[in-house]
């Protein structure tokens, strides 16, 4: 019974992620012509929602070994640090962001 | 060849809504200033905010002096929406569509980060991890062109037709490698 509970949040997750990706998923098909099966998109949310927890036990790692609790962009960017187009992607968001905030900071005066 | 378009077409979009951006990054997050604490705490102010962001994102100018707010707000909207939690994740697939269509010029429909920062929370072994609103954004942003790599290649395997599950996993190994 109380498996059943524990589980039902998860399922939950994970039928929203469901359906963000099928967005994705869509609006690529439509882009590229081409069209998914559902089981596809089961399998690719399947696959991110692996991804995600790798992703979140790394970035816990990371800003422990740091010294931190909290998890900054500086453990994101260390996630890509394999892939060099990945990770001048994810550099230019986070510096972008920085960007906004110092504007934002501006205009406040 | 195709990883490299990718790259170059999903990052030409985000440099025109630069400006776009801000409303929505800002309204989506207006807890998270604040790291974003356990569901039952950071979360249920992030879901109960999306509700309302959905319609602060389509006024630019409203937003702008609520943004000034949002730091003081965010106690008070963290407590108070624990209950609202459960209705606000249905009314969050509504949502969901509203964001996407202000967020269109971002490369859209990413994973919305309410969602994303819960399924983090899931997984995360340590009860007082948070994580901050950039980095959310930028595992968002991680997990956009995780989904859009995967897409192009299984696409580059097949090459008319249907994608199907073992295009999917004839791709994963080397993506699970490269990413």
């Amino acid at each position: 019974m109380s498996e059943a509970v524990d589980e039902d949040p998860r399922e939950r997750l994970k039928a929203a992620l469901w359906f963000a990706i099928g967005k994705m998923v869509d609006e690529e098909s439509l882009r590229k012509n081409r069209n998914a099966t559902p089981q596809f998109i089961g399998a690719l949310t399947e696959m991110v929602w692996a991804q995600i927890e790798n992703v979140a036990v790394d970035l816990e790692s990371f800003s422990q070994h740091a010294g931190r609790t909290t998890v900054t962009t500086d453990d994101v960017l260390l996630l890509a640090r394999r892939n060099q187009d990945l990770h001048a992607m994810i550099k230019d968001l986070v510096d972008r962001q920085k960007a906004a905030k110092v504007k934002k900071g501006k205009s406040k005066r | 060849m195709p990883p490299r378009k990718q790259a170059a077409s999903t990052s030409a979009r985000p440099s025109g809504a630069a400006a776009n951006k801000k409303p929505s990054a800002a309204a989506t997050a207006g807890g998270a200033k604040r790291p974003r604490g356990r569901p039952s705490g950071g979360g249920g102010g992030g879901t109960s905010t999306s509700t309302s962001t959905s319609k602060r994102s389509r006024t630019k100018a409203a937003s702008e002096p609520i943004e000034i707010d949002d730091d003081d707000d965010d106690d008070e909207e963290e407590e108070v929406d624990e209950d609202e939690k459960e209705e606000s994740e249905q009314e969050e697939e509504d949502d969901e569509e509203d964001e996407g269509e202000d967020e269109e010029d971002q490369g859209a429909s990413a994973i919305p980060p309410e969602l994303l920062t819960r399924i983090l929370h899931e997984f995360f072994t340590n009860e007082g991890t948070r994580i901050s609103k950039d980095a959310n954004d930028a595992v968002a942003r991680y997990m956009d062109v995780f989904v859009k790599e995967a897409i192009a290649r299984a696409a580059v395997e097949r090459d008319s037709g249907f994608l199907e599950v073992e295009d999917l996993e004839k791709i994963a190994p080397q993506l699970l490698l490269d990413l």
